[in-house]
């Protein structure tokens, strides 16, 4: 599984890619990985309801390539589940994960 | 987690009590700025109240009297997220109008910058804060974990710490034209109302930014033209940039910087929610209006703006300025 976070908009500034690739992780990082992704529910997460746009509000675009299937959600600061939001900060914090600037 | 002291719809965020307040039918509208008016909270949604009053005609005086509630006289607050994202605004109260500076630097530096973009609005135009009629300026530090932006929600400002990685640690509440950016994009909610999106949303941007470095040049007592123009200076990682923007060299802030600086390189982006394309490229096209705000022989101490009026500045005569107020756009 390789889960790929965009994050643009915001104050401005460089649009940032992270990237975490289970299979540079330990099986049990690996399966602690999938716990994180089967809380976050991501195959169901409903249709964001129309909102105001905050101005400088972050917007990210979680991929989640599992198999030859992949996942693309989009979201504000302000739509972001918290349970998405639990997964971005497990995924910020490990080592193994990359970062760079996203290609425009 | 959501705060204690709303005596109804207790889950409801204050977005949506607000959109309830705006849109929803009689009883949805009572009952949402009944819950706003009970909140124990209700300093803090004083932000709200001002978009109720531009929305729907609701003065903050009878939401206040909707629950006996004595309207706020606070100036600003500043509260900590404690890290604990958006449903935990605003936060633990950190500090207000009569404290003194606390052991947070983070609080410090919004505290200041907050008291410095409400002084230059008051002193240069005369407008008690962002809706003219004294509104409670309400800041948040320490939001989220590692959060790398700052961002004005409708009713008040918010601040990360920023990762270390992109955003300095602590770069954001440093900047002192960052924390007058996003105040005064309360001032265009109150005013101007520019769409964010596209060309609307470029101007929304540009108005942010010109404001956000007046208020640092006026801080510094600087005239325009020993100004240093940069929008965040010193607020990313230096491997990243010196800037977040350049007004006086659209496209060198950073490293992808694609900013221009003239109409004929205008980045006809779509507006679909892909964080690549930024909303239409409101970041990135606000560089055309921010270059026109200096063309060449640029008279210290005033600024012209294309065709439009001119702004006023410190060290300008005002009783010979041909005009200030706060630009209008579609």
């Amino acid at each position: 599984m390789k889960l790929v976070i965009v994050r643009g908009g915001g104050i401005g500034g460089p649009v940032t890619l992270t990237e975490l690739d289970s299979d540079q992780l330990s099986s049990a990082d690996s399966q602690a990985l999938a716990e994180q992704v089967d809380r976050a529910d991501l195959g169901n997460v409903p249709e964001p309801a129309t909102r105001r746009r905050q101005p400088d509000e972050l917007l990210y675009e979680i991929v989640v390539h599992n198999g030859g299937e992949r996942l693309i959600l989009r979201f504000s600061e302000a739509t972001l589940p918290d349970e998405i939001r639990l997964l971005i900060q497990w995924i910020d914090g490990r080592p193994e994960r990359s970062q760079s600037l996203a290609p425009r | 987690m959501y705060q204690s002291g709303w005596v109804c719809c207790q889950i409801a965020p204050p977005d949506l009590l607000a959109r309830l307040a705006a849109e929803g039918d009689a009883a949805q509208r009572e009952a949402a700025i009944q819950t706003l008016a009970a909140s124990a909270s209700l300093r803090t949604q004083r932000g709200l109240l001002g978009r109720l009053r531009r929305e729907v005609g609701v003065g903050a005086a009878e939401i206040a009297g909707l629950a006996g509630l004595e309207p706020s006289s606070s100036r600003q607050t500043v509260y900590d997220n404690q890290h604990n994202g958006r449903s935990f605004l605003p936060g633990v109260r950190a500090r207000g109008d009569d404290d003194a500076p606390v052991q947070d630097a983070a609080v410090n530096d919004a505290f200041d910058a907050t008291w410095a973009t409400y002084d230059f609005y008051h002193a240069i135009f005369e407008r008690d804060s962002l809706d003219a009629a004294g509104m409670e300026l309400v800041s948040t530090v320490h939001y989220g974990v590692d959060f790398d932006n700052a961002f004005w929600n409708g009713a008040q400002m918010v601040y990360g710490d920023g990762s270390g990685r992109v955003f300095q640690v602590g770069g954001l509440t440093r900047s002192i034209d960052v924390v007058a950016h996003e105040l005064t994009h309360g001032v265009t909610d109150f005013t101007a109302g520019l769409v964010y999106s596209k060309q609307s949303g470029a101007l929304n941007e540009h108005m942010s930014d010109v404001f956000g470095s007046l208020v640092k040049q006026h801080s510094a007592g600087q005239t325009a033209d020993k100004a240093d123009w940069l929008i965040g200076a010193d607020t990313l990682v230096p491997a990243l940039g010196r800037a977040l923007r350049s007004m006086s060299e659209p496209g060198t802030a950073y490293s992808g910087d694609r900013q221009p600086g003239h109409m004929d390189d205008y980045v006809d982006l779509p507006d679909d929610n892909d964080p690549r394309n930024d909303n239409g490229g409101v970041h990135i096209n606000s560089g055309i209006p921010n270059r026109g705000v200096l063309p060449p022989g640029c008279q210290p101490g005033r600024l012209r703006l294309g065709e439009g009026g001119t702004y006023l500045v410190p060290g300008a005569d005002r009783a010979t300025s041909t005009g200030h107020g706060v630009h209008r756009g579609r």
